[in-house]
């Protein structure tokens, strides 16, 4: 079992909820919110692309979130299919439970330090 | 903005035509299953194993700028994972192609047509048609090095 899960974020508004909300999460409700993770961390983001076959690189890694700190699973790792003109090969799980993140309030000024 | 109302739409209709397909060959592919929305993505795949055991995919990805959706881009890949050195290192291949364009709006008899064409071409593919290789990163399940399971 993996000891650590990153999100790989490419919309703008799953950024904002996460600095504004600290909550991780897809902000499409038409899947429940299906919310996709991977044990990988990249540091490029076109290998990002590659591996997890997506149409573009992502914009912002989110992680590490120590695995035992993550929701369940409704898919279980797996191998990342070809897609896209990319290979694939990387790992992917699925979730449709948020996963709140730690956070520092500042109540005089109404915003997060951390 | 993401219409994600508006997207999902366009992709139950493809959703329709996927299943049609898979239920007319239903004979041939195992292992079915249809996907959407895969890591916030607006596609849909239909995945399935040939009897050959050659994995195959076809992707209709709604090309949108904004909240405006304008085409349907289709596209199928073939792959076969093998283990080498006694499972420490597994090679993929596979083979990718563009397979059609749809302006949206479509046609449902247009849009049946080029998800037609798209499996028989990914169909025909054999073992010697998957000519693309990739190494794939190691993972299973065990304990991951320090760096958190970095790779590049």
């Amino acid at each position: 079992m993996p000891v650590v899960f990153y999100r790989y974020i490419s919309y703008q508004q799953e950024v904002n909820q996460v600095v504004h909300e600290r909550k991780v999460q897809s902000t499409n409700p038409r899947t429940r919110y299906a919310t996709w993770y991977t044990p990988a961390r990249y540091d490029d983001p076109i290998r990002a692309q590659k591996e997890l076959a997506l149409t573009s690189p992502p914009t912002h890694r989110l992680g590490p979130i120590p695995a035992d700190e993550m929701p369940d699973f409704d898919i279980d790792l797996r191998p990342v299919a070809p897609a896209f003109g990319q290979p694939g090969g990387g790992v992917e799980a699925r979730t449709r439970l948020p996963l709140w993140l730690f956070g520092l309030w500042d109540f005089a000024n109404g915003r997060w330090e951390l | 903005m993401v219409n994600y109302e508006e997207l999902d739409g366009i992709l139950d209709t493809i959703e329709e035509l996927f299943s049609s397909l898979a239920e007319r060959y239903e004979h041939r592919l195992a292992q079915v299953s249809i996907e959407r929305w895969r890591w916030d993505e607006p596609v849909i795949t239909l995945t399935w194993v040939g009897s050959d055991d050659i994995r195959r995919n076809i992707h209709a990805l709604i090309v949108h700028e904004g909240s405006y959706p304008y085409e349907l881009l289709l596209e199928a890949n073939a792959w076969e994972d093998r283990d080498l050195e006694e499972g420490k290192i597994t090679v993929r291949n596979w083979r990718h192609d563009k397979v059609g364009r749809v302006q949206i709006p479509f046609q449902r008899s247009e849009l049946q047509k080029t998800v037609n064409e798209a499996y028989s071409t990914v169909s025909s593919w054999s073992g010697q048609d998957l000519k693309e290789q990739t190494h794939l990163a190691p993972w299973t399940a065990g304990p991951q090095p320090p760096n958190g399971g970095r790779i590049g």
